[in-house]
């Protein structure tokens, strides 16, 4: 049960953390964009 | 270098109206219910009805300003151009803290329901992830952010409603001596504690303002919304007083609704009908997350607005070529809620924020009487709506703002002291800077108004 919830928190720290990634990545893709 | 587009018009009025209650019905749902403890059901009413006085009197300067001066920041801009450069970045770094506390707050508070239904589920993940995700959301754009706002708070609203009308249509029993249990518990000391947390039955409504600039027809939408807005809470305020004090025991010592995390949901609870537990158990959800949404939509815009006139980096007023957001000052409200959000003390949290509230409280009246010491009336014809009995209004509004932040001296001195020492420090640090760029400010080329003739307004 341990290894269930551990795993399931693992997987909301990742989603959370994939969100900001896309978020940090696209705003890097439009800052270079407005340098051009 | 691609120039920056400007934001979208595309909101209506339905959407200032969710931005408004939205991130004012979770007040209704927690938070209110410690006037109780402080005050008994008297001073809770009593509480309810000075806030709404204070907030009633703000709008009725807030519809002046803003109908004469059609300016997208609101409280800030009121600041900017009727005080100085001083109070305009308080008021903006105020309104900024103010959302980012509370969006940090409602996001601990959606952990905390879900680590209650599943106990082995961490807070912080959770917080983290609900931050994430309206950061997500608000980045793709306000038309979407909004709707799902509107969508989120019409069901906790409803919700209110159906309880409420259950109640009445003997759907469940009401105990109606409940109302004279532990009236005045503390006697008028009570009355006058009671006070400090009057503010959550109303705080952060005038949040709803900020959109204006994406707003279709601001001049109509953002007055309909905000007073449709403030009608919502002041009907939502009086259901969820009466049936909370009914349904919950509110006895000497403090003790069930006085203490209550969730009143709303405890007092479903003891109606002991099941598909109200559930609807208000979703509505309680449901109001954090609309309300942490609308406080992403609104801290980001006041920094957007506070970078855009140069009072922090303007790197971050720029615009999303493609969704038409403020992405950097959106992206920038994330680290700073998940600090506000890791510190975990939940109350403090929420008292930096209504120290942050009451500050802007205080400053839109003076704005108002700076305006009409400027530009009075029977020499200068500058505005389509005049409030009615000002300047009075507007003092009476600032005492009220000004006793209410005092009241807070029981049980958060330090908090009041801190959160009046960063905004005094700020006061002075953004006056000085911006001294070195005094200019004369012209009325008629940035407002097309008359100049005063014995104005001193700097900019």
């Amino acid at each position: 049960m341990d290894a269930y919830w551990t795993i399931i928190n693992g997987i909301i720290y990742l989603l959370a953390f994939g969100l900001i990634g896309w978020v940090l990545l696209d705003a890097s893709k439009v800052t270079k964009r407005m340098k051009r | 270098m691609t120039e920056s587009p400007g934001l979208v018009k595309s909101l209506r009025p339905y959407h200032v109206w969710a931005l408004g209650v939205g991130i004012v019905l979770v007040g209704e749902y927690m938070g209110w219910n410690f006037t109780i403890a402080k005050g008994g059901v008297l001073g809770s009413l009593l509480a309810m009805l000075v806030a709404g006085t204070m907030y009633v009197m703000i709008s009725l300067c807030a519809s002046e300003l803003g109908s004469a001066t059609k300016l997208a920041g609101g409280p800030y801009d009121w600041a900017r151009l009727f005080i100085g450069p001083g109070a305009a970045a308080s008021v903006g770094l105020a309104v900024y803290m103010e959302y980012i506390a509370l969006e940090a707050a409602d996001a601990i508070v959606v952990a905390f329901i879900a680590q209650e239904i599943w106990p082995d589920l961490q807070v912080f993940p959770v917080t983290l992830l609900v931050i994430a995700t309206l950061t997500f959301i608000n980045y793709r754009g306000v038309v979407a952010a909004l709707t799902l706002n509107f969508f989120m708070t019409a069901i906790a609203f409803l919700a209110i409603i159906v309880f409420f009308f259950s109640g009445t249509f003997g759907v469940f029993e009401m105990n109606p001596e409940r109302l004279f249990q532990g009236a005045v518990p503390n006697g008028l000391i009570g009355l006058f504690a009671a006070l400090q947390f009057g503010p959550w039955f109303f705080l952060g409504i005038e949040g709803a303002a900020m959109c204006a600039e994406e707003c279709k027809h601001p001049s109509r939408a953002v007055p309909l919304g905000q007073q449709a807005g403030m009608i919502t809470l002041l009907v939502g305020a009086a259901m969820t007083l009466f049936v909370c004090t009914m349904l919950l025991d509110s006895g000497v010592p403090a003790e069930g609704l006085g203490v209550s995390v969730y009143p709303l949901f405890e007092a479903a609870q003891a109606s002991g009908v099941y598909i109200l537990i559930a609807l208000l158990a979703l509505g309680t959800l449901l109001t954090c997350l609309s309300s942490a949404n609308g406080c992403v939509c609104d801290s980001s815009r006041s920094w957007f607005a506070l970078s855009r006139d140069h009072f922090v980096s303007p790197w971050f007023s720029t615009v999303h070529p493609k969704y038409q957001t403020p992405y950097r000052a959106v992206i920038f409200t994330m680290p700073i809620a998940i600090a506000f959000a890791f510190s975990g003390y939940l109350d403090q949290v929420i008292t930096f924020s209504i120290v942050s509230g009451l500050l802007c409280y205080v400053l839109i009246p003076f704005s108002l009487i700076r305006f009409r010491k400027l530009f009075p009336m029977n020499i200068s014809n500058v505005r389509p709506f005049i409030s009615p009995l000002q300047p009075w209004i507007a003092w009476f509004a600032m005492a009220i703002a000004i006793v209410i932040m005092s009241t807070l001296f029981w049980g958060y001195k330090y908090n009041l002291l801190f959160a009046l020492a960063f905004y005094l420090i700020a006061y002075f640090y953004f006056h000085n800077r911006h001294k070195k760029h005094i200019k004369h400010f012209d009325w008629s080329k940035e407002m097309g108004w008359p100049n005063p003739s014995h104005h001193d307004i700097k900019e």
